[in-house]
């Protein structure tokens, strides 16, 4: 068995497609990390989710801003990792089912425009023009011609090459027994595969955050959520575009929708003609098994939206435990109670869409000391303040 | 829809799930037998176009009676009920012929699911006329058609002289049977069928009509290649090389198909997908179903039955699903009148003695690191994503070494079979190229649905 570096310029802790992007990043910028992973790149909620890179899905605001940025910076990634990871910009459609809908949609679309995103309202028969495929179901649909898809997994493993081509050390079955503190701060992190000394980690372990800050003592308010989909045999062209249904921004940020019963839907064809259908959110522990009920939820949802899938063989269903916070965006940044820990972790289903951001982001925090772009929305530390314990309370709690 | 009360549910209508149910519904238990063929009897059972009682094989013929049997109860008035998947709180899901969903909720369910053929690639294997030994034999046994008009049967194991047989029995040509064991790998299996002088003499009867119909039969050799432009048309086997030896020895014949297959593979999809702790023993076949003596699965309510639990043919599928009713009746707190405790004895005496046969079968079927090694760049392996030998060698140098990273890299065994037919063969080549043990390489994961359904099947009857 390979023996750990003694040494490290950072330990990054998990490789999905967070901590592929940083050790990236970090390398880029000259250091040379250690990336610790548990079990195998991407064998968590990365090799287990959609590959939607969905702009209109996000938060008006620098929750917006951000997926912008990521989305620029996947585009340029390209041309810098030696894996091709299937990115297109394919366009998406929001495919709305009644009025109630459409009145949410009228605003968040508008709130969206203010934020500087190309995306517009189109009626019924339009929309089955974009995407002749729709049933009669959908009354409208919102259209940005930015959205774009990935292949997930492709993206993991060529930001692990990239890395690795640059410095990086990879290390998959390795996990982190505990830390080591002096004076407060990190000074060590202890692998099955001996200790390694560094300054700087980096937790991006998504879903399995609280565990491994529940050995510095802390519990970031990171929940799993299982997401379940859906994988249908290769089919020839069904879908031009990708799709959510509006139900999926509903439940995101709109609690009102969000009550109401019905499952919401993400659509998406993929490279190689496979169509990836999903999307359940549910709090059932570190369970990542697959129910009846899930998968009939998302059957019947995407079957209503898009009937011609009904003749369409799925050929497996698999779930993924989505990192769920208070309030829908992600911990990055520092932790003042543990000099040298870092966040980057708590993307629920924006860690794809997220993850080239994120990483140049983290790596700027530890490379120059503070990032191009303001973190505080995304501080780790805001729902321990006092004035935001309301606001947290005020989330979906598991 | 709602699901539907039963006590056993028994998935797998082959010679262990048909003892099995047998039993359970003597006891006066509510079975449901769940198959997704249109007959019972699994593949050992596969009817002959003419009918029969079984010949030679005293599993064969007590395995016909049950099929037969069983026609007239209620528990298999269906046919063609297709498990997808057995969920953590105990729901069976199935699709039926009209790709309805059939949902059951057993109090306890019975694993038989059994086995299918281990294919090795080689060059050409791809090729039209190149077939499963076990689809050769569905074609001359059950629809009365010849694979070929000169035929070579290649591989390893017993199935391979039933295929070259029955094909000779029904006036096809067959060249020749090139069995990859030698001698001494067949001097055990022979030892451990004295005991079974039936199989010995159906063996026997197999070798005669061969000998008769003018086949070559020939041990320690093995297919390298098939050749031809738009079918097989030629076929290239080489001596193996016995204790590493280099050998050059060829032997070309000129045949249109080519009948292949290296023994059998647990068809563990459904006992994964349902949490069953497998376990490896390379006497039984790779990874099988680990049980307990009553054939308890480790999820409490599950058992497991014939060949999932170790590959040893029809009649230790029959004495397991025997075997698992009983452990299935104590579990439920039924009662069996009757001397069960001496029929539990007998059988599993009866058992052990599969069992060793298992073990040889287990030696004759073993594929040589050499033929795994002499795998060129360019032969496909996962034929569903069209990967390479040369992509899985390129991959596992530059650091892929388990099933799960290939997988993530390569997209090998993410097609329409999901790894069922090159997942075994894989990780063999992991464990020669990575040097690991192969009880240390975890085989593909298994999800619902454990094969195809369509999504109207599963969306009918629910509101979106």
């Amino acid at each position: 068995m390979k023996r750990a570096p003694a040494t490290a310029d950072a330990v990054v802790i998990g490789c999905g497609v967070i901590g592929a992007s940083v050790a990236f990043h970090l390398a880029l910028a000259g250091l040379r990390p250690v990336v610790c992973e548990r079990a195998d790149l991407a064998a968590g909620s990365s090799g287990a989710c959609d590959g939607l890179v969905f702009l209109q899905s996000k938060k008006p605001g620098l929750h917006l801003h951000l997926a912008l940025e990521s989305q620029r910076r996947l585009e340029a990634l390209r041309a810098m990792v030696p894996l091709d990871y299937e990115y297109l910009r394919c366009g998406g459609l929001v495919a709305i089912g009644d009025e109630a809908e459409h009145e949410a949609m009228r605003r968040y679309v508008a709130a969206q425009r203010d934020s500087g995103l190309d995306v517009r309202l189109v009626n019924g028969p339009e929309a089955r023009r974009l995407e002749p495929a729709l049933s009669e179901a959908v009354i409208a649909a919102a259209y940005s011609p930015l959205d774009a898809q990935i292949n997930p997994m492709r993206l993991t493993l060529a930001l692990a090459a990239g890395a690795r081509q640059r410095g990086a050390r990879i290390m998959p079955r390795t996990a982190v027994t505990g830390f080591e503190c002096q004076a407060g701060a990190i000074c060590a992190v202890a692998t099955t595969r001996g200790t390694i000394r560094t300054r700087t980690v980096v937790l991006a372990t998504g879903a399995d955050t609280p565990r491994l800050a529940a050995l510095l003592g802390l519990d970031p308010p990171i929940r799993p959520r299982r997401g379940q989909l859906l994988v249908t045999a290769p089919q020839r062209q069904i879908l031009r575009h990708c799709l959510i249904s509006a139900r999926y921004i509903a439940v995101k940020y709109d609690p009102a929708l969000a009550a109401r019963s019905g499952q919401s839907v993400s659509m998406e064809q993929t490279a190689r003609g496979n169509l990836l259908l999903g999307s359940t959110r549910e709090f059932a522990g570190y369970d990542r098994n697959t129910t009846v009920d899930g998968i009939q939820a998302i059957a019947a949802a995407c079957t209503h939206i898009v009937p011609v899938l009904k003749q369409v063989q799925v050929i497996r269903a698999f779930a993924g435990l989505r990192p769920w916070t208070p309030d829908g965006l992600p911990l990055l940044g520092p932790v003042p109670a543990v000099p040298g820990l870092v966040l980057a972790a708590g993307h629920e289903g924006d860690g794809i869409a997220l993850s080239a951001v994120t990483g140049a982001l983290i790596a700027e925090l530890i490379v120059n000391g503070r990032p191009r772009i303001d973190l505080n929305d995304f501080d780790p530390m805001r729902f321990s303040a006092p004035a935001s314990a309301e606001a947290a309370a005020n989330g979906v709690s598991p | 829809m709602d699901t539907e009360p039963c006590d056993v549910a028994v998935c797998g209508a082959g010679p262990a799930g048909l003892a099995a149910a047998a039993v359970l519904g003597r006891a006066g238990l509510d079975v449901r037998l769940l198959d997704e063929n249109p007959l019972p009897g699994g593949q050992l059972l596969r009817r002959s176009r003419k009918p029969t009682r079984g010949g030679l094989d005293p599993a064969r013929r007590q395995g016909l009676r049950l099929a037969a049997r069983s026609k007239g109860q209620n528990f298999y008035g269906k046919p063609l009920q297709r498990v997808i998947g057995i969920f953590a709180d105990g729901e069976v899901l199935a699709v039926d012929a009209g790709h309805r969903l059939v949902r059951l909720r057993p109090r306890a369910a019975i694993l038989a699911t059994g086995a299918r053929e281990r294919y090795l690639p080689f060059a050409g294997w791809t090729l039209p006329g190149v077939m499963g030994a076990g689809a050769a034999q569905i074609l001359v046994k059950a629809h009365g058609i010849l694979p070929a008009r000169r035929l070579v049967v290649a591989g390893a194991g017993p199935l391979l002289y039933a295929a070259a047989a029955e094909t000779a029995a029904a006036r096809g040509r067959v060249l020749a049977v090139l069995d990859q064991a030698g001698w001494r790998e067949h001097w055990h299996l022979a030892l451990a069928l004295c005991r079974q002088p039936t199989k010995m003499l159906q063996g026997a009867a197999y070798l005669i009509r061969l000998q008769a119909a003018g086949c070559r039969v020939r041990c320690g050799w093995r297919v390298v290649r098939a050749e031809g432009r738009e079918r097989a048309q030629r076929v290239v086997a080489v001596r193996s090389a016995p204790r590493g030896r280099p050998s050059n020895e060829t032997m070309v014949f000129s045949a249109d198909g080519l009948a292949i297959g290296w023994g059998l593979v647990p068809n563990l999809e459904l006992a994964q997908q349902a949490g069953c702790r497998l376990v490896h023993d390379e006497h039984r076949g790779g990874w099988v179903v680990d049980t307990d003596a009553a054939l308890q699965t480790s999820r409490p309510g599950i058992f497991a039955a014939g060949e999932v639990t170790g590959i040893g043919g029809g009649a230790k599928a029959l004495v397991e699903g025997e075997l698992a009713a009983f452990g299935v009746i104590d579990y439920l707190g039924s009662r069996l009148g009757g001397q069960v405790a001496a029929r539990r004895r007998w059988l599993n005496h009866r058992r052990r003695r599969e069992l060793s046969l298992g073990r040889a079968l287990a030696a004759v079927t073993r594929v040589p690191p050499e033929a795994l090694a002499g795998i060129p760049d360019d032969t496909v392996v996962c034929r569903c994503e069209d990967v390479t030998m040369g992509d899985i060698r390129r991959a596992v140098f530059s650091g892929a070494d388990s099933l799960s990273a290939l997988k993530k890299t390569l997209r090998l065994g993410m097609g329409i079979c999901q790894g069922r037919t090159c997942g075994p063969v894989v990780l063999d080549l992991l464990a020669l190229l990575t040097r690991q043990s192969p009880a240390t390489l975890p085989p593909f994961g298994a999800r619902a649905p454990i094969k195809p359904v369509t999504l109207g099947a599963l969306a009918e009857g629910r509101s979106p």
